[in-house]
């Protein structure tokens, strides 16, 4: 019995500890976005804003050009995510063991390969491809780059998905004069559901995150997003607007707290196949 | 016919856009390598061989760069994972509001990096920090800190957050690597009279391996590139104690506007986290067989 006891004594210990550990450097920010200057600024600190005031917000949303990084962020989020999706379902199938081919290994290889590839190491010949087609500073450009970042991983999950599909089943409406594109969107796709909402979480938040990429290839309001935004005036100790940025910063984490409250479970089933299967 | 072609067309649009926007830059990158091309001073690229290769390694700057990575990396990683397996270990039990819990202990590897660096900068401000005046309000420190300007303390400060972004997804590999371990294995050693460390050490570390290695692969190649808290807290200062490859390569080339110098170090990134795809088909294809 005490046994019992000191053991669950320790687990909601190490419990709460874990839950300070992440939440109040996210609460503490979040507190802050509801603050004024002078509460913000006070020494010494205070810890509950005076009151709700969200000034904060309306100012640098709605007078800013933030709404116009936060539209970026989403049109970019979204239509990359898509245009992953419609790929990466292809590609999936192509790579699944629906089919044999010779080519398979090599591709399948290829796809690897390239889902180690770093940003860092492709911007200078882009930023050359990216001027020359009239892409740079565009959200389409950085659309189209963060969609083949995210490609790859989509592939893969799809494919170890696709590769749970039982073949009786597609080999039946094979010989019930199914094509091999209704195969794929008649049988396949319908029960792997939960796998593209996993992997349609897992690219959003890639493509939503990312920072490298739209860093160097925006420039203005027309395709900035909204952690470039932040990075551009978020450095230094001094002249920062702590609670401005607090507010974008909450706002820049709403899709991604959103998502996790939803789709938790896929983003974990996403998350761990792409570790354990590859 | 229509049969044995499908399959091409299916990866066809796919391999077409790696093509472009990865398969090709890494060519043009190594291709720039080679050459003089300084976009300041409007001359075309002019061939210079390995020059560029010569001139990196003999940088102090380049050769800092690659220090602070490999300690980055090394350090974080290794924190990574004795943490985010004493989470493991505490999640894979069973007890009230554990779901609640993984919830929250998963939000800070979904945030974008960019927005964790500005909540750490704002914690750890030298001034207003929250973080500072607790330390003196407690005793742990008389004066408060300037965590991001000295030399000595920006580097594990950025460890620190990276450590706090990244343990989610070695704890989430992790636990599943624990859940996949059968109870049956763990009765047989209580029968033959082994403690709960014995089965630990000869049960649960061993069959974690195979999750742990690939986990460990690619936070290494993730780790490789760290550049988003690094740019957010300190642009590679103080006096470039906190400088990566990453930074590195960026200022070179994106502000310094040398392309050919600056392929060169990107070509050596490249060149890094290849050796570790490398190893990760070789995990992988180890595994099917």
């Amino acid at each position: 019995m005490a046994r019992l006891k000191l053991r669950s004594v320790l687990i909601y210990g190490a419990a709460v500890l874990l839950a300070l550990y992440t939440l109040v450097p996210i609460v503490w920010v979040l507190l802050t976005s509801l603050k004024t200057e002078q509460e913000t600024l006070a020494f010494p600190p205070r810890i509950l804003p005076s009151g709700l005031n969200f000034d904060n917000y309306t100012k640098t949303i709605l007078e800013g050009d933030y709404r116009y990084y936060a539209q970026n962020s989403l049109f970019i989020g979204v239509g990359g995510t898509l245009l992953v999706m419609v790929l990466a379902i292809a590609s999936g199938y192509a790579y699944s063991k629906f089919f044999r081919y010779r080519a398979k290994n090599p591709l399948m290889i290829f796809i690897i390969i390239a889902r180690m590839v770093p940003e860092i190491a492709i911007i200078i010949p882009l930023y050359f491809l990216m001027q020359s087609y009239g892409l740079y500073d565009t959200r389409i450009g950085v659309l189209l780059m963060m969609a083949a970042m995210a490609f790859p991983l989509a592939t893969w999950l799809l494919k170890t998905f696709f590769d749970d599909v039982p073949v009786s089943i597609a080999e039946a409406a094979t010989i019930d004069g199914c094509s091999s594109i209704g195969v794929l969107l008649r049988i396949i796709l319908p029960i792997s559901w939960p796998a593209i909402a996993s992997t349609i979480t897992i690219t959003f938040l890639t493509i939503w995150n990312s920072f490298l990429i739209p860093l160097v290839f925006t420039k203005s309001a027309e395709s900035k997003t909204l952690p470039v935004a932040i990075s551009e005036v978020a450095y230094g100790e001094y002249g920062v607007n702590w609670g401005g940025l607090s507010a974008i910063a909450m706002v820049t984490i709403i899709p991604v707290f959103v998502i996790g409250l939803f789709a938790q479970q896929y983003l974990t089933a996403g998350l761990t196949a792409g570790a354990e299967k590859g | 016919m229509a049969r044995r072609l499908a399959p091409y067309l299916y990866a066809l649009p796919g391999l077409l856009l790696l093509a472009v926007i990865l398969a090709y830059p890494i060519g043009r990158g190594f291709y720039l390598s080679l050459h003089k091309y300084n976009l300041s001073s409007f001359s075309p690229p002019e061939y210079i061989g390995f020059e560029n290769y010569k001139a990196l390694f003999d940088d102090p700057m380049f050769i800092g760069a690659f220090q602070h990575t490999l300690i980055f990396v090394i350090v974080s990683l290794a924190l990574e994972f004795v943490i985010g397996l004493m989470i493991a270990l505490l999640l894979h039990q069973n007890f009230k509001g554990r779901n609640v819990l993984r919830g929250i202990a998963l939000l800070p590897w979904m945030m974008p990096p960019v927005v964790t660096a500005f909540v750490w900068a704002w914690m750890l401000n030298g001034t207003y920090g929250i973080l500072n005046y607790g330390l003196v309000k407690v005793g742990l420190i008389s004066k408060p800190i300037a965590w991001l300007s000295s030399t000595d303390l920006a580097l594990p400060v950025l460890i620190f957050v990276d450590v706090w972004q990244s343990t989610p997804f070695v704890m989430l590999v992790l636990l599943a690597g624990l859940q996949n371990i059968p109870e049956s294995l763990y009765e047989a050693a209580r029968i033959d009279g082994a403690d709960a460390l014995r089965s630990f050490r000869h049960i649960t570390l061993p069959l974690l391996k195979p999750s742990a290695s690939v986990a460990l692969l690619m936070r290494t190649m993730i780790a490789l590139r760290f550049f988003d808290a690094v740019w957010v807290m300190t642009r590679g200062g103080p006096a470039s104690s906190t400088e990566v490859l990453a930074t590195y390569a960026y200022k070179k080339s994106m502000l310094g506007f040398r392309m050919g110098f600056g392929s060169a170090a990107t070509t050596v990134i490249f060149l890094l986290s290849f050796v570790m795809s490398i190893g990760y088909i070789w995990l992988i294809l180890r595994r099917e067989d």
